[in-house]
């Protein structure tokens, strides 16, 4: 109790070091905080799942000619099926279908739903979401039934019971057979809707087989004990029978693997690897936070400690033993650590959105996030206060009573020391993420200002989301051409700006398929995105023999080696003349170089998916007003909806984005609890030297030259970090660029930039006391002895 | 009272201390084979110029620090032979500080100042609670316990400082230079206090002083240079 009252009424006595202390470190805490949410929840996918021990995920390994070409998880349909019919060691498997929105109509009101599956019967029995209505085992079985979860139920019917009713989607009628609560944050297999597997054998224009129509994935539940490695061994034959025998003329092989759902996210997804990337530039930001937390609260409370030092040699002359002032100094750490917690557990929560919006995803809650987060939690808290308390506790504690007398209240030169080093690193890490914001920035306006080979600008892309959109694309084209502000109309089967599917194709004089992006177009595409021919001829709606010819970029001629591409033959389906090849642009991301690509003008699927719109630009509003009012007239019962081609480039870079707005936040708040440290140092520092300078001042130093004096090991300290950063920053941005096919140069100017802006900042930091304290009139300090 | 004085127990006992400090290649000896015999109620004044080894003397009597060569026995046992929680323990028991700049906890009323010693000793609650109203009362400070030490005069304070030396029921005061800091009149009121102390009570007392005045309050007088005794 009478260490608790000592405690407190210490920390009120220096509330000002005391606050700016707790500010910092609940700053640096809240963002520690959420980062280990993030990462909690990232290592936490499908954990949930019960066996998930037994679930496994079908992959296919790509051979051609004996080569491993790539793989991948989506396959075709039959797959999970043939597996269970075919295998003992298959309990029973689930299949669904990636997630994709759709338009779904309530009566005539159309809503467009996002991330729809079709899924196979046992999903709920196979997976542990919950069913709020319907029943488990039946739900998904009999076609054209569908379960929505409770939020969409929510947003389409509010407090009505959905069951019984039904959606129409693509002229057909769903009943809605079940009400799932919404899956958690932290999994692959979300949905807001499943649709009834056994409706796609009913439906029209759905390949449903094993050579092709690959949008299918597939969950095994082995029976215990099974060895998925040997299990896939087994698979040879089974995968002989079904495909590959079919393949063998072309020198193809498909192979069956299973990767296990505990490392189905980190490892097997398509974004595994630069989310992996994404989690060790979080993990490290999280442990050097952690660092500069930790070394800011040691400093400052080290800085402040000279009346504890006073303190604790009058308890220490009463008969204190070191233990005895080891805990009066460990109470004052923890009160501050306690409130520092409970402080940064509010902005965790109070900031939650905004952080989100910087990790450009969503993340649990506090409230939401499980135990394994709470014990990361509490053993991060119990090791800061660890961490934080054992240098000033033991060196404060260790205070010589004998020195009461004599009164000598300086602390060692090994304490001067610590605190430079602990300085130093602060700066070095303050220096390596200004670089690194900088140079992310950098890259990212670099890919944005990226002449790409097309034009972007006022293109307005419209999704034909219904089939009967699809199907009068040509007369919507027509329609929106009148307007007068548009300058052109295209009908494409894909928006280049993020890849593009690949198909196989057999070019004159190869035997073996190549594996080719394809986009289908009109003929007016080339001219609305500005891409020029550098031989040959566009389509033309008067040319009947175009029907069947193909362009093609200048790429996929480097590659074929051909040196007059006009009038050769490319095999697909059928043979297909090159009547004229296209300037290369980038069509996917920058993360790639350019790849061969054909173009042709016969979409597969026999229809387009997306009109793009080029407009004047003079009156943006207006001109979509009157492409909506086309649009209605052309099919009052389609959603309309529209995006722009230039927003939709920058989306392709979310992640670098969201990365980049992460490392200048985290920057930013780095060097603000560095700076609050300095600041609290500085006081201390200065105060400790005001007879110093009452005394140069008396023999005629000038305010500068007393300025220059205090603030020159400022400059020093930060020097030896610049000299550190530099290179350790260099290593990493040159690591970091090394994904991009397309990458800025580190410029030297970012590092004298990160260098100057520390000095700047910290110099107007200390500052702040020096100025004062030169300007004081030295007879003051000096009496005050 | 006489019957204190007649019996002469010995308190403490100092035989050819030294101690030194190495400072390039020079041994610079701050207390050079001391000879000191302290009885039981004695009231002894300590004088000499700055640097002559006052402080030091007072540190090494108050066990607060080491020296290098000599024997010193307190209440008969060996210190320099005694493990450090021994030492401890006497130390705990038997001494209380009177400094000159007071050493107030400043964060802590006068009642919790005064209370503070007695955390150390292991008394209960009760116990402290009990000890503390009686010095409260015994220094006449009983409206001010629930004052901090800015609230108070100088003298004020060192009263409260030397309530707390005296709390735990001492043989022995060291006092350094307690009045160094007061104005005369405060400073005279503090040793009329320790002479009441000594003789009413039987309480040793040590002080260092620079004043003659104040040395004359004490039965005998140690004079201090280099290090040495001198007389």
């Amino acid at each position: 109790m009478w260490n608790l009252k000592f405690a407190f009424r210490s920390l009120k006595k220096s509330w000002s070091i005391t606050l700016i202390n707790i500010l910092g470190f609940s700053l640096g805490l809240s963002a520690i905080f959420f980062l280990t949410q993030y990462l909690v929840n990232e290592y936490s996918y499908d954990s949930f799942q019960k066996d998930g021990d037994r679930i496994y995920r079908s992959a296919i390994k790509y051979y051609e000619n004996g080569e491993y070409t790539g793989e991948t998880f989506v396959y075709s349909s039959e797959v999970g099926k043939a597996l269970k019919t075919d295998f003992p060691q298959v309990e029973d498997y689930v299949t669904v279908t990636t997630p994709i929105e759709g338009v779904f109509y309530k009566i005539d009101a159309p809503t467009k739903i996002k991330d729809y599956r079709y899924a196979s019967t046992s999903f709920f029995d196979f997976f542990s979401f919950q069913l709020k209505q319907g029943n488990p085992q039946k739900a998904l079985e009999a076609p054209y039934t569908m379960v929505l979860t409770e939020s969409l139920s929510y947003t389409l019917f509010g407090n009505q019971n959905p069951m019984g009713k039904q959606l129409k989607f693509n002229e057909e009628m769903y009943t809605i057979t079940g009400v799932a609560e919404n899956p958690p944050k932290n999994t692959d297999i979300g949905f807001n809707m499943l649709l009834s597997f056994s409706t796609r054998y009913k439906q029209k224009n759905v390949y449903l087989g094993w050579n092709g129509g690959n949008q299918y994935v597939h969950y095994m539940k082995m029976v215990p004990g099974t060895d998925p490695i040997g299990f896939g061994n087994k698979t040879q034959s089974f995968m002989w029978k079904n495909i590959n025998k079919e393949y063998e003329d072309i020198g193809v092989k498909d192979e069956l693997y299973f990767q296990p759902l505990s490392r189905i996210h980190l490892s097997h997804n398509l974004d595994s690897a630069s989310l992996r990337k994404s989690m060790i530039v979080f993990s490290a930001i999280a442990v050097l936070l952690l660092a500069i937390v930790i070394i800011n609260f040691v400093n400052l409370f080290v800085a402040n400690a000279g009346k504890q030092l006073k303190t604790m040699r009058i308890v220490k002359v009463h008969g204190a033993s070191q233990a005895n002032t080891i805990k009066l100094i460990l109470l004052q750490i923890s009160m501050m650590i306690m409130v520092s917690m409970l402080l940064a557990l509010f902005l965790v929560q109070g900031f939650h959105e905004y952080f989100e919006a910087l990790a450009g995803k969503s993340v649990p809650t506090l409230f939401e996030s499980g135990s394994v987060f709470v014990m990361l939690l509490v053993g991060i808290v119990v090791l800061t206060t660890f961490l934080a308390a054992v240098y000033p506790s033991l060196m404060i504690s260790s205070v010589q009573s004998s020195k009461i007398i004599k009164n000598e209240l300086v602390m060692g030169s090994s304490g001067m020391k610590l605190k430079n080093f602990l300085v130093v690193f602060q700066f070095v890490v303050s220096i390596f993420l200004i670089v690194a914001a900088v140079t992310s920035e950098k890259q990212l306006g670099y890919m944005q200002r990226f002449d790409t080979g097309y034009d972007r600008e006022n293109v307005l892309v419209l999704p034909l989301n219904t089939n009967e959109m699809a199907q009068k694309s040509e007369l919507l084209k027509q329609e929106i051409g009148k307007i007068p502000e548009v300058i052109e109309v295209s009908a494409v089967s894909q928006v280049p700006y993020n890849g593009l599917t690949r198909n196989g194709y057999f070019p004159e004089g190869r035997n073996t398929p190549e594996m080719v992006n394809v986009i289908a177009v009109d003929e007016d595409f080339l001219s609305l995105l500005k891409l020029s021919l550098t031989g040959g001829d566009n389509f033309s709606k008067d040319m009947a023999t175009d029907d069947n010819a193909y362009l093609v970029n200048a790429a996929f001629v480097r590659k074929m080696g051909w040196a007059s591409p006009i009038g050769k033959n490319v095999q697909r389906n059928g043979d297909h003349k090159i009547i004229g090849v296209v300037k290369d642009f980038n069509f996917a991301s920058l993360r790639s170089t350019i790849q061969p690509l054909i173009i042709t003008n016969r979409p597969e699927s026999g229809s387009m998916d997306y009109l793009l719109v080029k407009s004047d630009g003079h009156n943006l509003p207006r001109t979509i007003k009157d492409i909506e009012a086309k649009w209605d007239g052309v099919s009052s019962k389609s959603l309309f909806e529209y995006r722009f081609l230039d927003q939709q480039f920058e989306q392709v870079y979310k992640a670098e984005l969201s990365m980049q707005k992460l490392l200048q936040s985290f920057s930013v708040l780095a060097i603000l609890i560095a700076l609050m440290g300095l600041l609290g140092l500085s006081k201390s520092a200065i105060s400790q030297r005001v007879k110093e300078i009452g005394i140069r001042k008396v023999n005629g130093a000038t305010v500068k030259e007393v300025l220059l004096l205090l603030n020159k090991s400022y400059i020093i300290l930060i020097l030896i970090a610049f000299l550190i950063a530099v290179p350790l920053a260099w290593l990493a941005m040159q690591q970091w660029l090394q994904d991009f096919a397309y990458k800025t140069e580190l410029s030297w100017w970012v590092f004298v930039f990160a260098g100057g802006v520390t000095i700047l900042i910290t110099l107007a930091t200390v500052s702040w006391h020096s100025y004062r304290a030169a300007t004081a009139n030295p007879v003051d300090a000096l009496r005050n002895e | 009272m006489n019957k204190i004085q007649n019996i002469k127990n010995m308190l403490l006992q100092l035989n050819n201390i030294f101690k030194w400090v190495n400072s390039g290649g020079n041994r610079i000896f701050l207390l050079k084979d001391m000879n000191l015999e302290v009885e039981e109620g004695e009231f002894i004044s300590i004088m000499g110029p700055s640097g002559s080894g006052k402080s030091t003397l007072l540190n090494v009597i108050g066990l607060l620090d080491n020296f290098d060569e000599g024997e010193y026995s307190f209440l008969d046992e060996p210190v320099h032979q005694l493990k450090e929680k021994h030492r401890a323990n006497l130390y705990k028991q038997y001494i209380g500080f009177v400094f000159q700049s007071y050493h107030l906890i400043d964060e802590l009323t006068v009642y919790e100042n005064l209370e503070m010693p007695l955390l150390y000793k292991k008394h209960s609650g009760s116990e402290r609670k009990a000890m503390v109203g009686d010095t409260l009362d015994r220094f006449n400070i009983v409206g001010k316990k629930d004052l901090f030490p800015a609230q108070l005069s100088g003298g004020q304070q060192q009263l409260v400082g030397v309530a707390r030396a005296l709390i735990g029921k001492p043989k022995l005061i060291l006092a350094d230079e307690p009045t160094g800091n007061l104005n005369s009149q405060q400073g005279k009121d503090i040793m009329e206090l320790f002479k009441q102390l000594n003789e009413e009570d039987g309480v040793t007392i040590i002080q260092v002083t620079h004043s003659e005045k104040n040395a004359a309050y004490g039965s005998r007088i140690i004079n201090l240079l280099d290090g040495r005794r001198i007389i």
